[in-house]
């Protein structure tokens, strides 16, 4: 279990996160959902410790994260950020790198590294591209492609940040599918959100960020049931009939707005 | 795991043509001069060790040093420039663009001012030189959040500046001026065995350790966030491969002076050949690097014989429109190079 306890922290003299407390368990998936600038990301890279916290502390299966060493952390925690580059390699070789914290220097990757590799390639359907530059693929393959890095790393932990954004609908369901396959055997996500049905959907719980607070935290059907939604985004989300949908409404937008 | 077979297949016969070039190249190079030997004379004289005859000392004391020197500074200079490339993540950076050899040729002509011609002395103060050089642009281009063309301004500036020191220097202290033309152009015509074997000391230990460590400049490109993530100490890991490839480009300019272009051209070369993962990148710039400048100053020594044209100002003569080239292809793809 990741347990965050009463977090602060930010950019120099800027706070971004205020108080945070909340925990993730092996076999849940999170959906962090919340307006731009509300610190989702600050909040998933404080948590990888990927960006310092100033007061709090952060446990990792009750051992404080601070004061372990990073590869042990990595051997955990694996986090993707949001975009990623197109550095000059393979998909084979990138995913190969997620066995990077499990080596001692000088780093040399084995038979078995390259077999945990291999199957990640398949459980991403990217077998097949094990030879293919990462520079010609396209925004969602690349993504599947770090997410298989992300496994190979053979984490309990997977944080994510905002693993959907550049990927068309299609692939943001597959992607979806594949994080609650991955749930189901066992392992604790948190991804950042932006499509509020679709969290709602697949997620077991939802945190509402606000200012750099967790503002709400629950099962996608008592978030649905707050007002928190309309007040955050000018729009509510109904759940009917097993569906979640946006209760898009003309005049609530527009008052919304006046605000 | 089936990392596919046509990839270890080419790897393999890339590195069976990176070594026969290697060796080509420098067969080439002692068996060509200006100096017209017959191969019985030359075969003769490798065979005996003999350094008495005209033919014996033109090998064993201005060839073959020549030669290894060349082959050591190439590689040294095109894994310099592969390492520096991955740990900016800036694919138009080298040694020379950034003004590391001109750090590294700023301390060897303080040396030489003062008195050090040779050594170890002379190599370290190269490699605090071209280490500085790099500590400063990589915590400028950091701090900066610079982009790839702003860095290479960056270089350029430092360039100019680090070009005025040792040009002041020179003005002050007359006697070091004799070699200055060389050095600043790049030759290897002061080279000798005396010298060569320093600076093989330094740089083949140097590149075993680069090899050995590819992967971790590999998830060094990932990003800070990738690399952090994946356990990485991303602070250390830059200081030491900027040290590294601060300690090949020092000790090339030491031996070889001012040596251009090496850095950008040969890791280019390769990584359309071989790919971009350090793991192939860093061994086959090193083979085909020492490789590549044999040959150029087997060409310079050779094309006006028997007048001899600094190594360097070929290479600019290549390399120039190669940047250019490369700056076109940026254009034209949108920014990745």
């Amino acid at each position: 279990m990741i347990e965050l306890l009463h977090i602060n922290a930010g950019y120099g003299s800027r706070q971004i996160l205020f108080d945070i407390t909340a925990e993730l368990h092996p076999g849940r998936l999170i959906g962090i959902i919340g307006p731009n600038g509300c610190g989702k990301s600050t909040l998933l890279k404080t948590a990888a410790q990927l960006h310092p916290h100033s007061d709090g502390d952060i446990l990792l299966d009750g051992v404080s994260i601070t004061s372990m060493p990073s590869e042990t952390r990595a051997r955990h925690m694996a986090y993707l950020s949001q975009g990623h580059r197109a550095p000059d390699m393979t998909v084979g070789q990138l995913v190969l790198h997620g066995r990077f914290p499990h080596l001692h220097f000088p780093k040399r990757y084995s038979g078995h590294d390259r077999e945990i590799a291999s199957a990640a390639m398949e459980t991403l359907g990217i077998a097949s591209l094990a030879d293919t530059p990462l520079s010609a693929l396209s925004g969602g393959m690349r993504q599947s492609a770090y997410l298989a890095m992300a496994l190979a790393q053979e984490t309990d932990y997977i944080l994510l940040d905002e693993p959907t954004t550049y990927l068309d609908i299609a692939n943001q369901l597959s992607l979806m599918h594949l994080l609650c396959r991955l749930r189901n055997s066992g392992k604790g996500i948190a991804a950042v959100m932006h499509d509020l049905p679709m969290a709602m959907t697949y997620c077991d719980e939802i945190w509402v960020m606000k200012d750099g607070r967790i503002a709400e935290r629950g099962t996608p059907i008592q978030i649905c049931a707050s007002d928190i939604l309309s007040d955050l985004f000018g729009t509510a989300v109904k759940y009917e009939n097993g569906n979640y949908c946006y209760q898009f409404n003309a005049k609530s937008v527009s008052d919304h707005r006046m605000r | 795991m089936k990392f596919s077979q046509i990839r270890i297949h080419k790897t393999a016969s890339l590195l069976i043509c990176g070594i026969l070039a290697l060796l080509l190249s420098v067969v080439m190079g002692i068996l060509v001069g200006a100096a017209e030997l017959s191969l019985s004379e030359i075969v003769t004289a490798l065979s005996d060790h003999d350094r008495t005859t005209a033919a014996g000392r033109i090998l064993w004391y201005v060839r073959i040093p020549r030669v290894c020197t060349a082959a050591v500074c190439g590689a040294a200079l095109a894994v310099s420039g592969a390492v520096i490339q991955g740990v900016l993540s800036n694919h138009l950076a080298s040694p020379g663009m950034i003004g590391i050899n001109a750090g590294a040729a700023l301390a060897v002509t303080v040396c030489a001012a003062c008195g050090i011609l040779g050594g170890w002395q002379l190599s370290l103060f190269a490699f605090l030189g071209a280490f500085g050089t790099s500590i400063v642009v990589s915590t400028a281009a950091k701090h900066l959040g610079a982009s790839d063309g702003v860095v290479i301004l960056l270089g350029a500036a430092l360039n100019s500046l680090l070009g005025a020191c040792t040009d002041t220097v020179t003005a002050l202290v007359p006697d070091v001026s004799i070699m200055n033309s060389q050095f600043r152009a790049g030759d290897f015509s002061a080279a000798t065995t005396a010298k060569l074997l320093p600076a093989a000391a330094i740089v083949l230990p140097t590149l075993c350790l680069l090899f050995l460590l590819s992967n971790a400049l590999d998830v060094l490109t990932l990003g800070e966030d990738h690399a952090r993530s994946l356990g990485m100490h991303t602070g250390k890991t830059r200081l030491l491969f900027l040290m590294l490839s601060a300690l090949l480009a020092g000790t090339a300019v030491s031996a070889a002076g001012l040596l251009s272009f090496v850095g950008l051209l040969v890791p280019h070369a390769v990584r359309r050949l071989a790919g971009g993962d350090a793991a192939h990148l860093l061994p086959f710039c090193a083979l085909f690097g020492g490789a590549f400048t044999v040959l150029c100053d087997t060409a310079a020594r050779t094309l006006f014989a028997p007048y001899e044209l600094p190594v360097g100002i070929l290479l600019a003569f290549l390399g120039a429109p190669f940047f250019l080239f490369l700056l076109f292809r940026r254009r034209r793809t949108g920014g990745t190079v």
